[in-house]
């Protein structure tokens, strides 16, 4: 999907742009907060990024690690090259067990592996279950946000989904309310289910154990109820030691949300008596990111948002402009090691201002990795047309002065004759929801050479 | 000879083998500075409020009397601790999870709490169940006051996970700000939490 052409539809309902704009800064503040309050911050992000640089130089010894620990521990290990893979074994897991209804709690690994629609089409129901992602789930729309799936949803909507779902009241959108239908409606789904289907935000090399974390408790109550548990894991997720935990459960709560832990942090190392526990760890196009010198870095990724959150672009064009499972920032980074052709115009979708590599807290140079990733499009011959012309023009007229003066002053001039609204059209995505600034009247060049260094015009 | 396909373990550690890069140092874990003149009982009730909880102090004799004042409605209380009997039902007749749906009240012991985040280690031995923590309506916890650190590196110098089937940090009941950023509390699992500090 081309950004500019997705981005435009949302982008033509400005009040909504700029709640959504306040609505995912305000996210921003509270992490900027979090972070203020631990004098060791910066520290803490160095060991992170320090602690993921030693697990991928050494992540297949590290993988083997966890898979000897994890089966000592009782876990059934499968691995899955790529997506179709991945949906194939997990499949394969429940049609064992015969399980026709899955409680799956939140992972973006899924959502990546198209595991929702794979296992419908083979008569499993799906629920998932935390707030925000039955809410999508229920509009047939993808997460436009990984932390918090629903972002660009209102209320209002939310309570019409309600109404048409659940039978809440007509008009009523309190969230309180609301949350109290999702609850009872989740809960008689959670005692019905009959396997449960989780991410995992970090695997324990040395325990042979993982992590995950929510806030409702919806993972947990899922697989504690159910007789089959089925974890599906990036290989990135491997951390090699318990003590490490420390380092990465202070930084990313904090830099999701500003709490300073979520609700639940839960570790599951045997499965429950009389139930079964499975991970299937899956690779789809990560290790040949860790082959790309240039790229390898996105592989510390923890999914905390921060990068979206803080981004000018994403807060403007919504998730769903990014028609990638994984949207801002890092997704425009991530993507393209999927698809550089179809995910081309995602590395251009960014003002490069940095703000994402300040915020991240395993030190990801996000925007530097945005930057090569355009030259690398640009170089497969997948750059969007008219910026490998405008470059070129550009190229052209910074390498020729006399070309340069020319025109700039026939673009002053022509600035003051024709109606902003045209020139616009030139400029045309960059200019829509906003207007060129006003053009002066004379070059820098001009104003220079007649007052020289000294003037304080 | 017949080639045996590669599974697809052997092709995802022979790539990564030959597209990771030089080997980086362990990386060995430093000794976290600790903030200076924080009293960290204070912060750890101070955290639990933060995150949506109740934290006080209470005798140990006291405590039977305070929790049927304070949930008079309470039918069905699941104990896990010896301050607190179960009513309502006979614990040992659990033998689906599921039955536990509609315990009003839930009564752990905690591990040991985290003053800098709330939170409280459980593990799998004070659950009893362990769906136990999340399908009651309403969490209170004991925690021996003198149980609590500073932070979540001396948190994990107290864990020993492979000894540990299943465990889980708590911080405040079940919620949500999934509408409209609006924190609502009572999501899926808990609608309150209570965290007792024993002598
Ligand atoms: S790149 Fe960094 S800031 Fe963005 S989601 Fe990943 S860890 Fe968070």
């Amino acid at each position: 999907m081309h950004h500019p052409v997705a981005a435009e539809k949302f982008i033509q309902d400005t009040p909504r742009v700029n709640w959504h704009n306040k609505a995912v800064w305000y996210v921003r503040e509270k992490r900027d907060k979090a972070a203020q309050d631990i004098p060791e911050w910066e520290q803490l992000r160095d060991y992170a990024s320090a602690i993921k640089t030693d697990t991928i130089s050494k992540l297949d010894k590290y993988l083997i690690e966890f898979e000897q620990r994890a089966i000592e521990n009782g876990i059934k290990i499968h691995w899955a090259k790529d997506a179709d893979t991945h949906n194939k074994i997990v499949h394969g897991i429940l049609d064992t067990h015969q399980s026709r209804l899955v409680v799956k709690s939140k992972s973006m690994l899924t959502e990546e592996c198209g595991l929702n629609p794979y296992l419908e089409a083979k008569g499993i129901e799906v629920v998932d279950t935390d707030l925000g992602e039955r809410v999508i789930q229920f509009a047939k729309e993808d997460p436009s946000h990984i932390v918090m799936p629903a972002i660009h949803k209102k209320k209002e909507e939310i309570g019409e989904l309600f109404y048409e779902h659940l039978e809440t009241e007509k008009g009523n959108d309190d969230p309180n309310y609301l949350t109290e239908a999702a609850r009872h409606h989740l809960r008689k789904k959670f005692l019905k289910a009959d396997a449960a289907i989780t991410g995992v935000n970090f695997a324990i090399a040395e325990t042979g154990g993982f992590v995950v974390v929510t806030n409702e408790g919806n993972a947990d109550m899922g697989v504690n109820l159910t007789p089959l548990h089925i974890a599906s894991m990036g290989i990135e997720k491997i951390i090699p030691k318990a003590e490490h935990l420390g380092v990465f459960l202070r930084l990313l709560a904090r830099s999701a949300t500003g709490q300073p832990i979520t609700t639940y942090t839960s570790h599951f190392h045997k499965p429950r008596e009389g139930a079964q526990l499975h991970v299937v760890i899956v690779d789809n196009g990560r290790s040949r990111q860790l082959g790309q010198e240039d790229f390898r870095r996105s592989l510390h990724c923890i999914r905390c948002g921060a990068c979206m959150n803080t981004c000018p672009v994403y807060r403007r064009s919504g998730g769903h402009s990014y028609g990638y499972s994984v949207p801002g920032p890092i997704g425009s980074i991530l993507s393209p090691n999927m698809d550089p052709e179809k995910h081309a115009s995602l590395p251009f979708a960014s003002t490069l201002c940095g703000s994402c590599s300040a915020v991240c807290p395993v030190k990801i140079d996000v925007d530097k990795q945005l930057y090569k990733w355009r030259q690398v499009i640009t170089e497969k011959g997948f750059a969007p047309n008219k910026k490998t012309l405008t470059i070129r023009l550009g190229k052209f007229a910074f390498s020729h002065p006399l070309t340069f003066r020319i025109f700039g002053s026939l673009s002053r001039k022509a600035g003051r004759i024709f109606p902003k609204k045209l020139l616009n059209t030139f400029f045309t995505k960059w200019t829509t929801g906003r207007d060129l600034p006003d053009l002066p009247k004379k070059s820098f060049r001009d104003w220079y050479l007649k007052n020289g260094i000294d003037s304080h015009d | 000879m017949v080639l045996i396909p590669m599974t697809d373990r052997e092709q995802i550690l022979n790539t990564i083998g030959a597209n990771k890069p030089e080997e980086a140092q362990p990386f060995i874990m430093p000794t976290v500075q600790k903030e200076k003149g924080v009293t960290i009982e204070k912060q750890f009730i101070q955290m639990v409020g933060h995150v949506g909880g109740v934290c006080i102090r209470q005798h140990s004799k006291q405590i039977s009397d305070m929790i049927t004042v304070r949930y008079p409605h309470a039918k069905k209380i699941y104990s896990c601790t010896k301050e607190i009997s179960s009513i309502g039902f006979n614990s040992e007749n659990i033998s689906n999870p599921i039955d536990l749906n509609g315990v009003d009240l839930a009564v752990l012991q905690g591990c040991f709490g985290v003053a800098e985040n709330g939170a409280i280690w459980i593990s799998e031995e004070e659950m009893m169940h362990r769906v136990l923590p999340y399908i009651a309506e309403h969490l209170v916890i004991l925690l021996d006051h003198n149980s609590i650190v500073a932070n979540m590196h001396d948190a994990y110098e107290q864990i020993d996970l492979t000894q540990v089937p299943y465990g889980t940090f708590i911080s405040g009941p079940s919620k949500t700000a999934d509408i409209e950023q609006t924190l609502v509390m009572g999501a899926q699992g808990p609608r309150s939490h209570m965290v007792i500090l024993t002598d």
